[in-house]
């Protein structure tokens, strides 16, 4: 390998790390956007290491049922005798597991979408660009649930792949609703991009169509992105909880935020307040601090421009 | 939050978002400070308790409406309350069990068990004016005899004729020690002979008589001329809520709600501290059951079924499912609710997770059992699949729960095929209901698949034969053998709940909430 390769190699690095250092020194600098961002990190400490900082199994029965917070069980315990702070602290892996894998995933897929028909134009973008229309016309909510409905009745053999597919559903689902969102976003800024000299340089160089989508558009296309799935990353949250206070995409005894709201809502809420409330905070904490936090990026982004 | 408010903020300014998030958190926040706080009716509750008083209205608030008031079709307490309210059954049970006469005044058996006769009570009109005659109770068994649900359960009838003066004569194929509560069932309202739109017109002979029926609320006046007497209130509400919570808001609001009968063992549990309201709860032969296929692999080794009964702890279930209301099981259906035949002679063994598991390792399974639970999307039973779960777990049996919806779970049979499943049973009046239902090898509804020829005799016998003596000892005897080598857990039996405004009187909960009886109601 040449020198003149290696140089440039060091020279993308140091550049990367300059952009992200001054995008997180921008994101830090507003004492709203360093909270969020705190807030979002503290999450992802519980969800990476909630195994070891809960103190308790998330499904075990074996406490006292109704005890109210104490020193013992600091957020109380369940009408089934479950520890609730446990139960919030192992919830966060599988929000963060659903939602942020979801996000993901849609912003990678929807991302190659729309730099693709963006670049492409034509017949091929007239065509996705009509069925992303015609899926942004649906209601997420009830897009998830009937998908999710459908899913479930189908009703796999435990162990097979089907039912691993099943059982991350909500993940899935995610993805292809948001899929077209990003798309759409990453499709109108290819548009602006393509028109750009350095793209026309490469053309006329006759550089070949992926190296210009991939190497030349799509790191102009990142501040958008960044913004987006930060955006979408909330919105996913506020999904997978809905989605679980209404009983779908995740299985009992499973600790999930919002279904633990709808299971100790109605009348357990006068018996343990305690066991709807805590996750309902959280979910509330994450949410805030994920908006707080997504706007900074919006911020970051636009002064690192 | 819709997805045109989410594309719209996200588009163009995602500020707003944020804020429009805070503002509705803030909402959401100050709510559930008021609710914590909680705000004292008890002023407005005593004013409307005697606005409520004076008007001689006696509004009885239920969690549903009826689909059908046909009674060979009706079932759910809703309906029953209905039929039970504008008609009249020959025989009623009591919260004990007991036979009750309501038409039938008297009842006589002849020696040999096959005929029975029931004197009508004198007097008795329909709501147009018409006298009650034998042949109209004929006419009314000859149709649940002919169709629906009724149908096997009367098979045993072999003639319903008028007899001497007032009464009917019911001659049976074969002794059924338990006839005269085939008499109490649910469907069996007398109706008139030859009556036209049953289910839509309501000629009954009951204490009520219907003046008003709108898709929220049923409303009957009382039948001066009722041959049990005037009933106590003027006038009786049905007023149908989408659930319970609705009704039991309107209860505690002073809405025109005094009674709600039938509700889940939480909103009893919140509600039974509340001086306001006398809270009445009565034991029932109800109960979930938990069982295991036993026709083929896993259950169909003696071993594994025992291992599940070793690894479950029926009273923590008890505590943290029912809350202490109703019973503990021991496995069989024969609840202590039918004192005369209950027993704890044969001891049920202590919890012990290492036996169990060392069981499944006989058994051929030293990793465990990976299997799924079935189970209607209910909270309590999603409840009691998760404590089970949670139990089976240290014995190394790993559940995966399934809940489904009630229609899906019961649609094409799918209840009666999965290997693990959880059914709730309704309360019933009489033990061999059950085992008829679901437990000899020939029933209808035998979940398990389980073939015992021990028990099928046993089952028999009870069913049919006279001599009391001989019953209890076969009741005490499956029993025996269920704790033995039985395929199903049946953890506990369910209370039934009624809740009332304090100024109500003269409301007996009946176990089956729709049987309750309303006439000797007063506010």
């Amino acid at each position: 390998m040449s020198n003149a390769f290696y140089l440039r190699w060091v020279r993308s690095v140091r550049r990367l790390v300059l952009t992200v250092g001054r995008f997180v020194f921008e994101l830090f600098r507003r004492p709203q956007s360093a909270l969020g961002t705190l807030i979002v990190l503290f999450f992802l400490v519980l969800a990476l290491f909630g195994n070891q900082i809960a103190p308790y199994d998330a499904n075990d029965i074996e406490h006292p049922p109704r005890q109210s917070p104490n020193d013992d069980y600091p957020f109380g315990t369940d009408s089934r005798g479950r520890d609730v702070y446990s139960r919030v602290i192992l919830g966060t892996e599988s929000i963060f597991r659903v939602a942020g894998l979801g996000t993901l995933l849609a912003v990678g897929v929807g991302t190659i979408i729309g730099l693709v028909i963006g670049y492409q134009g034509g017949v091929l973008d007239e065509l996705v660009s009509r069925v992303i229309d015609a899926m942004l016309a649906l209601p997420a909510l009830l897009v998830a649930l009937v998908t999710l409905g459908v899913i479930r009745e189908l009703q796999f053999e435990p162990g097979t792949w089907q039912a691993r597919f099943a059982d991350n559903s909500v993940l899935l689902v995610i993805a292809i609703l948001y899929v077209p969102i990003v798309a759409r976003v990453v499709r109108s800024s290819t548009l602006e991009i393509k028109t750009r000299e350095f793209v026309e340089a490469a053309q006329i160089r006759g550089e070949s169509r992926f190296y210009i989508i991939f190497r030349e558009i799509f790191p102009s296309v990142i501040p958008a992105l960044v913004v987006e799935a930060s955006l979408r990353f909330s919105y996913a949250i506020f999904l997978v909880a809905s989605l679980g206070f209404l009983g779908v995409g995740v299985r009992p005894p499973t600790p999930d935020w919002g279904h633990m709201v709808s299971d100790n809502s109605g009348a357990f809420y006068d018996l343990t307040p305690w066991a709807m409330e805590r996750p309902a905070m959280a979910i509330a904490l994450l949410v805030i601090g994920v908006n707080l936090m997504s706007d900074g990026v919006r911020r970051a982004v636009q002064k690192s421009d | 939050m819709t997805e045109n408010q989410e594309k719209g903020n996200n588009r163009t300014t995602p500020q707003l978002s944020r804020r429009h998030f805070l503002k509705i958190s803030a909402a959401g926040m100050a709510a559930a400070a008021f609710k914590i706080v909680g705000v004292d009716l008890s002023a407005q509750q005593a004013a409307a308790a005697l606005a409520r008083r004076q008007s001689g209205i006696l509004g009885v608030g239920w969690g549903g409406s009826p689909a059908t008031l046909d009674p060979l079709s009706a079932s759910a307490d809703v309906e029953i309350a209905f039929l039970n309210v504008v008609y009249d059954y020959l025989i009623d049970t009591n919260a004990s069990s007991e036979l009750v006469p309501r038409l039938a005044s008297s009842w006589s058996v002849s020696d040999d068990g096959l005929t029975y006769t029931l004197q009508l009570q004198d007097g008795v009109t329909f709501h147009d004016g018409s006298a009650l005659m034998p042949d109209d109770v004929v006419w009314t068994f000859e149709r649940l005899k002919s169709d629906g649900p009724t149908a096997d359960l009367y098979a045993n009838v072999v003639s319903v004729a008028a007899g001497d003066g007032n009464s009917v004569v019911f001659t049976l194929e074969q002794t059924n020690p338990d006839f005269l509560y085939n008499l109490t069932d649910n469907h069996a309202v007398i109706l008139k002979a030859n009556a036209d739109n049953i289910g839509t017109d309501f000629n009954g002979t009951g204490p009520f008589r219907l003046t008003d029926f709108a898709v929220d609320r049923a409303v009957f006046e009382a039948n001066a001329s009722y041959w049990g007497g005037t009933p106590g209130v003027e006038t009786l509400e049905f007023i149908y809520f989408d659930s319970v919570d609705g009704a039991i808001n309107a209860l505690q609001a002073g809405a025109g709600v005094d009674v709600v009968l039938r509700m889940d063992n939480a909103v009893y549990l919140s509600l039974a501290g509340d001086s306001f309201f006398q809270a009445n709860e009565v034991p029932t032969s109800g109960h979930d059951l938990v069982r295991l296929r036993a026709d083929r692999a896993p259950g169909n080794d003696e071993r594994v079924r025992q291992a599940f009964r070793l690894a479950t702890d029926r009273q923590a279930i008890f505590d943290r499912i029912q809350f202490g209301f109703g019973a503990v099981g021991r496995d069989s259906p024969i609840g202590p609710v039918f004192a005369q035949y209950y027993t704890e002679e044969t001891p049920l063994p202590e919890r012990d997770p290492a036996a169990a598991r060392q069981l499944l390792t006989d058994a051929g399974y030293p990793d465990g059992l990976d299997m799924t639970l079935y189970v209607p999307a209910l909270s309590d039973r999603v409840a009691l699949a998760e404590v089970l779960a949670a139990q089976w777990a240290d014995a190394g049996i790993n559940i995966t729960i399934e809940p489904q919806e009630e229609a899906v779970y019961y649609a094409d049979s799918g209840w009666l095929e999965v290997d693990l499943g959880i059914t709730p049973w309704g309360a019933r009046p009489v033990p061999q209901v059950y085992l008829d239902l679901y437990l000899k090898s020939d029933a209808v509804w035998n979940e398990a698949h389980w073939s015992d020829e021990e028990i099928d005799r046993l089952v028999e016998t009870a069913g049919t034969t006279l001599d009391e003596a001989e019953r209890v000892n076969a009741y005490h005897e499956i029993q025996r053998v269920m704790i033995e080598r039985g395929p199903i857990i049946i953890p506990y039996f369910f209370a039934q709940f009624g809740v009332m405004a304090e100024y109500v009187d003269g409301v007996d909960l009946h176990p089956f909430a729709g049987r309750t009886n309303f006439n000797t109601a007063t506010v």
